[in-house]
């Protein structure tokens, strides 16, 4: 049975008037800021606030699509799959790999407050390839290489404040089913994965005062990392390592200065513990 | 605390899928709701309510339905249930405001067409918002309403006739009653 022609279409029996009326409200969209209010509601609730994940943005998706990182596959169930084809999961997952995605398990500090605004702006630099840093993601030529990081004692400089990049939204190219496979079937980017792996543990010999350890650790973890990744946690570390190490006035300025470039991060109630008067 | 069922979900992996489908779609899911009813002040809590149960129920999407169409399913469920809740509270409302626009003569196209809406009941409401102003086909909003297309394509033409008269008295500056 056909349908009927739609009242925006010419000859469809609507007048210029009814047509005008539904086209106005066509491509209406939330009130700015409503998405990311729901966003930090939602997150709380269905306990994401302990993997602590931000929205990406579309450039970010796009520009990593690019990049064509392999993926962990979200699950073998039939059902994650289709969905994963839907909604182009090679961008997706290489979102989550390299445009900063914060991973803090199992700490309610990191839980982001209720009406904050959890999503941020993230920058797509591709992370260095390193050679213990596991199976090499896919080369992009479109990607300038970064230098490698310096092999010397790291001066636990403060991370630069990065500037929030808005653009406007674009459309995602749709996955090819050759795409959509080497993301499933992929792995997700061993860089960042070690990376978190590097920090988990950072913090765990901080809490049990094994600070010479935690401190060789983080100077892994600084070698390993690109700038952005994971870069907020990587100094919050510092920042308690310092501390606890009885450099109380360099953590305490270090602190301040992380508050001020990362106001709504989820690390701020710790780092705010460090600030001495 | 979320239950396991829930927590045992949450990998990094998929909590970023579900971002960029919160990203992604969190506009058709505000405006849908809007668009079938509910109030303003109720659409950041029926946002939320959508995508708890997007969560929850994402691995119960049949694998050939289209996003859009099951999003839109589950925003007519949480509109409908909030519309009730909200029945003796607005139901005067929704017929005052409609009055103040009247009596304004209105030029807003969108406070029109949201005008008009609520003087549909419900079912044609959804209906008309779907193959209207989603683009959704008869077949698609016959799925999401569990009703054959001719039933459809009847409660449609419904919705056009009360459309076309609320927006003709609208125009012509007369009072609104409900007439639901």
């Amino acid at each position: 049975m056909n349908d009927p022609k739609r009242w925006s279409e010419t000859n469809s029996g609507a007048d210029s008037w009814e047509k005008q009326i539904l086209r106005s409200e066509l491509d209406s969209r939330a009130p700015s800021g409503a998405s990311a209010v729901v966003w930090g509601k939602l997150a709380a609730e269905l306990g994401l606030a302990g993997a602590l994940v931000t929205l990406a943005t579309p450039q970010a998706s796009a520009s990593v699509a690019k990049a064509g990182v392999a993926a962990q596959s979200l699950t073998t169930a039939p059902t994650w799959i289709a969905f994963a084809k839907g909604v182009c999961v090679g961008i997706l997952l290489s979102t989550a790999a390299w445009s900063g995605l914060q991973l803090a398990k199992g700490s309610d500090e990191h839980a982001p407050k209720g009406d904050a605004p959890v999503f941020a702006q993230m920058r797509t630099e591709p992370v260095p390839s390193h050679p213990s840093a596991g199976p090499p993601s896919r080369p992009d030529p479109s990607l300038a290489p970064k230098a490698a990081p310096s092999l010397a004692r790291p001066t636990f400089a403060p991370s630069v404040p990065v500037p929030p990049q808005k653009a406007p939204g674009t459309t995602l190219p749709a996955p090819t089913s050759a795409s959509f496979e080497a993301a499933v079937e992929g792995g997700m980017n061993s860089a960042l994965a070690e990376q978190a792996r590097l920090l988990r543990l950072a913090r765990a010999q901080l809490r049990n005062g094994e600070l010479a350890s935690a401190e060789t650790t983080l100077r892994e973890a600084h070698l390993r990392s690109s700038a952005s990744m994971l870069s907020q946690e990587r100094e919050a570390l510092d920042i308690e390592l310092l501390f606890r190490q009885g450099d109380h006035a360099p953590a305490s300025r270090r602190a301040q200065a992380f508050l001020a470039a990362h106001p709504e991060s989820p690390h701020a109630a710790r780092v705010r513990s460090f600030v001495t008067p | 605390m979320p239950p396991s069922s829930v927590m045992k979900l949450v990998t990094p992996e998929q909590a970023a899928a579900y971002a960029t489908l919160y990203r992604e779609h969190f506009d058709f899911v505000w405006r849908s709701l809007r668009r079938l009813g509910v109030q303003e002040r109720e659409l950041a809590d029926a946002a939320q309510e959508v995508f708890v149960v997007v969560f929850r129920r994402l691995s119960e999407m049949r694998p050939d339905s289209k996003l859009t169409t099951w999003l839109y399913a589950i925003c007519l469920r949480v509109a409908s249930d909030a519309r009730r809740r909200a029945h003796h509270r607005y139901e005067v409302f929704e017929h005052a405001e409609s009055r103040r626009e009247d009596s304004a003569a209105v030029d807003d196209m969108r406070e029109l067409l949201l005008s008009a809406l609520s003087n549909m009941p419900l079912e044609q409401r959804a209906v008309f918002v779907a193959f209207e102003l989603e683009g959704m086909s008869g077949e698609e909003i016959a799925e999401v309403v569990g009703v054959g297309v001719p039933t459809v394509h009847s409660r449609l033409r419904l919705a056009r006739e009360r459309f076309r008269a609320s927006v003709a008295r609208q125009r012509a500056g007369r009072a609104s009653p409900g007439d639901e």
